[in-house]
């Protein structure tokens, strides 16, 4: 156990280690998330009745798909230094290498988290830094990373690699989004705990559901 | 090809009963329906719908009872329509019923169970719609809009993979002569 | 003669005859349903056309599991061509629900479960076909695609539990005769979908057997071409062709 966390946080401490150096992956999700939040400020006129109704949507919006940015990122540097074969000749198990990417994507997402949602409570003037958020913000992060680093890994060989990722990843995290939009509209309008807990449930079983089936799957994917 | 054989007699069978069918599409009906307009509406002490009297175009008057069963589909005068059973809503129908004839808004209603007696007609009412004669012939673009698309995309869909058998069989005749 | 008999009892004609009374029992024999009028006749296709995009996504998981399982083409082939048909269905069913909701609900969209699950799950088959369209060819393409439609699979009672707790949150705003009222008909509706439903299931049936055996052919002239180093000549004929047809 100790011995599979520490091929675990080598591999993620890898990532981070190379993101220090060249910072492609984190400032490339929070710049292209703020891109997105300042040009949907502009498309809708923001005042205080419809930020409450519309923001919550935009900021996940906009995480969704930056994440999927920075996953293309990530996973073209692997590709780049061939550094994924180099790993898979390592005399380690398979799904430990997931769990350290996942590890790395989950950083990074939640790293650029960190810029992008206090930018985000001042652009729309609304108050989310509440812990319920932490909560919500970190459920959805790890969902996100964990079916991210699932067809990042098997998008890496097809053809138009941008185009697909985002075509398998967006549909199949929708109700993830929906539990994430709906729990922050709950955290913005200051409901009470149970409503926001009936999304963050379904949040965690969408989580353990693909993290499990994931670490399962991913020793067919790196399978040649 | 086959498939087009197939697709063939379908199409040929669709025209045809489209064609000759067309009139008693609109005009089948299920149960005996009256149209008219609301003339008199009889609530008990909670103020639910009990009877209510309906007056059609030649002045007939058939009195209607209403059961648990019967289905009310009532717009009001904004136009959204109130849906509900009478079982949920005696007092909703009794309020759209008097409304209705205060407006004069026709109505249709198809009953069962009709007995006559010296000239007035009394019946148990399944439903009570508002009449639906305006809406007809835009409903039956829908049909035909859905008819079409179903058709046009399987038709599109098997001229597709007929292409596709047609690229195998002209590869096939390839290696064949090559071999000889 | 025997070209003739053999084409009768085909399940083609078949399915045609069952299609032609499905037809005649949609537009002549069943009565108008008097809440909703004419336009209820559209469900007897929505139906079961939804219920053939249903069968494709079971018959598109099930082929993907037991190919992994198995590792043999046949079922990899039959998931191809069920997410294919599927999409098909998948489409077609979202498209005549909109065009019935119109009327009935006055709106042509509403975030209703079905609904958005119905399309989420579409647009995760066609990314199915997308993948399996981009990638290399080999094994590999088949492994990674059987995982991509049992993902959908799984995700797709989180999917409808999320789209149905949604849904809860924000009710739909339908103006129109209700959905959910009871119909007017009774037996006859009942009869006329079953006879509808069984026509669909024939004629997808048919639709996943026709692309299956198209899919077997082009995989044994991949195999042929491989054992038998064809003439360079002919090749470059076939490519030819290829590109000018």
């Amino acid at each position: 156990m100790r011995e599979s966390l520490a091929v675990i946080w080598a591999i993620g401490r890898k990532d981070l280690l190379l993101e220090t150096r060249n910072k492609d992956v984190i400032v490339a999700i929070s710049v292209f998330a703020l891109l997105v939040l300042m040009i949907f400020t502009f498309a809708i006129d923001i005042n205080q009745v419809n930020a409450k109704l519309t923001g919550p949507g935009i900021l996940w919006a906009s995480i969704a798909f930056a994440g999927v940015t920075g996953l293309n990122r990530a996973f073209a540097l692997e590709l780049e230094g061939n550094t994924l074969e180099a790993l898979m000749l390592a005399p380690i198990s398979r799904d430990l290498i997931y769990a350290g990417k996942m590890l790395g994507n989950f950083l990074f997402i939640t790293a650029a988290q960190i810029i992008v949602i206090p930018i985000f409570a001042v652009l729309f003037n609304l108050a989310v830094l509440r812990w319920e958020m932490l909560v919500v913000s970190l459920l959805t992060t790890i969902g996100f990373s964990a079916i991210g680093t699932l067809f990042a890994a098997m998008t890496i060989r097809v053809r138009a690699r941008e185009v697909m990722l985002p075509l398998l990843f967006l549909p199949v995290v929708t109700p993830l989004i929906m539990a994430a939009v709906e729990s922050t509209s709950h955290v913005v309008n200051d409901s009470s705990w149970p409503e926001i807990y009936q999304w963050i449930q379904l949040a965690i079983a969408f989580d353990i559901a693909f993290i499990v089936i994931s670490a399962f799957i991913f020793q067919q994917i790196l399978e040649d | 090809m086959k498939i087009f054989n197939y697709g063939l007699a379908l199409l040929i069978v669709c025209v045809g009963l489209v064609a000759h069918d067309l009139p008693s599409l609109v005009l089948a009906q299920s149960n005996p329906l009256v149209n008219g307009i609301v003339v008199g509406i009889e609530t008990n002490d909670n103020e639910q719908l009990i009877t209510f009297v309906v007056s059609d175009s030649t002045g007939t008057l058939t009195t209607f009872k209403v059961s648990d069963s019967t289905k009310y589909g009532l717009e009001n005068q904004a136009g959204d329509r109130w849906v509900t059973s009478h079982k949920d809503g005696s007092e909703e129908a009794a309020r759209r019923l008097s409304e209705h004839q205060e407006r004069f808004v026709p109505i249709t209603v198809s009953y069962s169970e009709a007995t006559e007696d010296s000239g007035q007609i009394t019946g148990i009412a399944t439903s009570v719609v508002d009449r639906e004669q305006g809406k007809l012939e835009t409903n039956l673009g829908y049909i035909f809009a859905v008819f079409a698309i179903t058709w046009i995309l399987f038709f599109a869909y098997v001229f597709y993979m007929g292409r596709k058998q047609k690229v195998v069989q002209y590869e096939i005749t390839q290696i064949k002569a090559s071999l000889q | 003669m025997t070209k003739v008999i053999n084409l009768i009892v085909s399940p083609i004609a078949l399915s045609a005859v069952l299609m032609g009374t499905t037809l005649w029992l949609i537009l002549v024999w069943v009565p108008t349903e008097t809440n909703q009028g004419a336009v209820q006749r559209i469900l007897y296709l929505h139906v079961p056309i939804a219920w053939g995009a249903m069968m494709g996504i079971i018959v598109v998981s099930a082929g993907s599991f037991l190919y992994l399982w198995k590792k043999n083409e046949i079922w990899d082939r039959l998931a191809v061509a069920s997410a294919e048909v599927g999409v098909v269905f998948g489409g077609l069913a979202l498209l005549t629900g909109m065009i019935w909701a119109k009327p009935v609900w006055a709106v042509w969209w509403t975030g209703e479960a079905k609904l958005t699950t119905t399309l989420i799950l579409f647009f995760i088959y066609v990314a199915y076909l997308m993948f399996r369209a981009y990638f290399p060819p080999g094994t590999q393409r088949q492994r990674l695609a059987a995982i991509i439609a049992i993902i959908g699979a799984i995700d797709t009672p989180i999917i409808y539990f999320a789209a149905n707790l949604w849904s809860q949150a924000h009710p739909p705003l339908i103006t129109g005769p209700a959905a959910d009222s009871e119909s007017s008909l009774g037996t006859s509706l009942g009869v006329v979908l079953l006879a509808s439903t069984i026509s669909f299931t024939l004629l997808f049936i048919l639709l996943v057997k026709m692309r299956y055996e198209i899919r077997k052919s082009e995989d044994e002239i991949k195999h042929f071409k491989r054992n038998h180093q064809l003439d360079s000549a002919v090749l470059n004929n076939i490519s030819q062709a290829r590109g000018t047809s």
